[in-house]
């Protein structure tokens, strides 16, 4: 088991690598150089003043120069300086990690908690009424925009029911408590998860079909075992492997989904921030933040792999 | 004569399809006494492994069916109209069971321990330890070298034969009455399959338990069974001894299976072989089953199915033996 983690963590520590250097040339090859950005607007510059800032800034160092001092910078926990707001990246993307963590936590948990137990009576009485509506409800979640659920949501809750506020996580001017928080948090966390779930549900329901079909569950049912403890004890870690695999491969794609969630809402975690750096091309905090999101996958698919090894003995011998 | 412990009646068993049902089993009747062998013998999709499933009501409700009247007596109590919990009571309790492939039959993720404290656990309302302890004994009664480590380990890291072992350790362990073996060596080395029989043997003479044993190994079932039932296309053709059957089939279908074991003996360059397939479910003959493949067959054996007749106390499903037959369903 040692050495399982050890090649899974060796493996993630070079996919990271990987992806900053991906990150720093795509964004070095990006049109129009930082520099005419902070000067725009000045007058009498000379040719000196530019060199001068592009040396101080060190972009007339070849692009791999440039990366290694990036790097150094990175791995010292520097981030750069935005060039929107002037402050250190590392400072904007710390204040903006919670909030997103919050969410798309929130999110795949009650997705997990959902559809778990639904695929698993849809699987033990396939084909019933009862398999049908939860198909039919999966089916509806995974097909629908996270976008397009948002608006859905909004109107019905916020504008019709007038029950759930729209956008942020506190209301203005007031006190903020946690139901206040909570409250702010349902909608966009029900847009996020909503997709999820029915991916999930689906997922859950084909793998414990599968499984309960296997010998061994024969075994148990001849051992005398009732259906429950079939289900419950042999059946469902077997399932569980199949699902396990999805959630790691659904991961970048649920904190993209929160940067257009966190966008419908004004939430202001990381995807908010993303997507006013995009809009001001501020280079550095695009980056830091996707050098943190890709951090975070890779956590997440090495949380995945180990929980792996966990649910079944075989994947840490091989 | 001592009183048999399972009789079954009228068996038939059906699948649903689209088109209708099928009937993978019919008319299969038997009896078995206690510390008794009874082999089935057949090739695959002949209806062995449905018979002995359908006994345990191991099928899947959702596309099977077993017949209104038939009928799987044990000790007398009618187990087709048991309900679930009441059949969970008997299933590795009174009639257990062990399966052709080891690796696949037993739970990947689980440990031995797990998977063998559970009968115990469930039947006898030991605690875990108990069980544990009894699990122990078991491993050591079926001869598994170092049971305390084998135990805590997961069935892929035993060998095949091992695992084997324990599938039978954990079947014998509340001590059924009955025993029902479904191609239990088939997956094993030759070698292995020997030590796999004797300890078979050996744990029925100690526990006096009556073996079902399941097989399209001639070899295996010679070695084992007290008396032999031939199975065609779902329907059983011969019964009879060990002995007798082997030393004088009397069924078109034995003698053909008997004829295409090699032998050393004869100097032959190719096999025995019984010519034509075994037809499908849902296109079965209206007359014998065999009669197409059937180096007997008269006109007669095309327009209606044998009943199985008794002769010289054995039973064969044949008019070459019964020119008298008396209709379809009565014996």
């Amino acid at each position: 088991m040692g050495k399982y983690i050890f090649k899974r963590l060796l493996i993630a520590v070079i996919t990271f690598f990987g992806i900053t250097v991906l990150v720093y040339v795509l964004a070095s090859m990006a049109p129009g150089s930082p520099v005419e950005m902070i000067l725009a607007g000045t007058n009498n510059l000379t040719e000196g003043d530019v060199a001068r800032l592009e040396a101080q800034m060190g972009l007339d160092k070849p692009v791999y120069i440039q990366y290694l001092i990036w790097l150094k910078n990175v791995l010292s926990g520097n981030l750069g300086i935005s060039y929107r707001t002037m402050r250190p990246v590392a400072e904007m993307v710390a204040e903006r990690i919670g909030p997103t963590l919050m969410l798309t936590v929130a999110a795949l948990i009650l997705a997990l908690c959902i559809a778990v137990p639904l695929g698993i009576l849809s699987a033990h009485k396939p084909y019933s009424a009862w398999d049908y509506a939860s198909s039919v409800f999966a089916f509806i979640g995974a097909a629908t925009p996270n976008f397009f659920a948002a608006m859905i949501l909004i109107f019905i809750f916020s504008i019709r029911l007038g029950v759930l506020p729209t956008s942020g996580m506190y209301d203005a001017g007031v006190k903020t408590t946690l139901p206040m928080l909570l409250r702010h948090m349902v909608l966009p966390v029900v847009t996020l998860m909503l997709q999820y779930v029915g991916i999930y549900t689906r997922h859950m329901r084909s793998s414990m079909m599968e499984v309960l079909g296997d010998d061994y569950i024969r075994t148990a049912r001849a051992k005398g075992l009732r259906e429950k403890s079939v289900v419950v004890s042999h059946a469902f870690r077997n399932a569980l492997i199949p699902l396990v695999t999805q959630i790691g491969l659904s991961l970048p794609a649920l904190i993209g989904g929160a940067i257009i969630t966190e966008q419908v809402f004004s939430w202001p975690g990381m995807g908010t921030l993303m997507v006013q750096s995009i809009n001001y091309r501020d280079y550095p905090t695009i980056m830091g933040i996707t050098v943190l999101i890709a951090g975070f996958v890779l956590l997440g698919n090495i949380a995945v792999d180990l929980f792996y090894g966990v649910l079944d003995p075989r994947v840490s011998k091989r | 004569m001592a009183e048999p412990i399972l009789e079954v009646r009228n068996l038939k068993t059906g699948f649903y399809s689209k088109k209708g049902i099928f009937y993978a089993v019919e008319d299969v009747n038997f009896t078995l006494m206690p510390g008794r062998t009874l082999g089935i013998v057949g090739e695959s999709g002949c209806g062995k492994s449905v018979t002995c499933l359908s006994m345990l009501k191991l099928l899947p409700e959702r596309n099977s069916l077993i017949e209104e009247n038939s009928s799987v007596r044990m000790h007398g109590e009618e187990l087709t109209k048991k309900s679930r919990r009441e059949m969970c009571k008997i299933r590795g309790n009174e009639i257990a069971m062990i399966f052709q492939d080891s690796m696949t039959s037993l739970n990947p993720v689980m440990t031995i321990e797990r998977q063998m404290v559970e009968p115990f656990m469930v039947h006898q309302k030991l605690s875990r330890a108990e069980a544990r302890r009894k699990s122990l004994d078991m491993l050591k009664k079926v001869g598994i070298p170092s049971p305390e480590t084998k135990i805590k380990q997961f069935p892929h890291q035993l060998s095949g034969g091992q695992r084997q072992r324990v599938m039978i350790a954990m079947a014998l362990s509340c001590n059924p009455q009955v025993l029902i073996a479904d191609e239990p060596t088939t997956a094993l080395d030759v070698t292995i399959q020997a030590q796999i029989v004797r300890l078979m043997k050996e744990l029925q003479e100690k526990l006096d338990t009556a073996i079902i044993l399941i097989t399209h190994d001639l070899g295996v079932v010679a070695e084992m069974a007290d008396e032999i039932m031939v199975m065609y296309a779902g329907n059983v053709v011969e019964k009879a001894g060990k002995r007798e059957l082997f030393e004088e089939p009397l069924h078109p279908y034995t003698k053909g299976l008997l004829a295409s074991i090699p032998s050393l003996a004869k100097d032959t360059d190719r096999l025995y072989t019984i010519e034509g397939v075994v037809p499908s479910l849902q296109d079965m003959p209206r007359g014998c089953r065999f009669c197409d493949r059937c180096e007997y067959s008269m006109p007669r054996c095309r327009e209606e199915n044998p009943a199985l007749g008794r002769i010289q106390g054995r039973e064969v499903r044949c008019f070459l033996y019964n020119e008298k037959q008396p209709k379809e369903g009565d014996i």
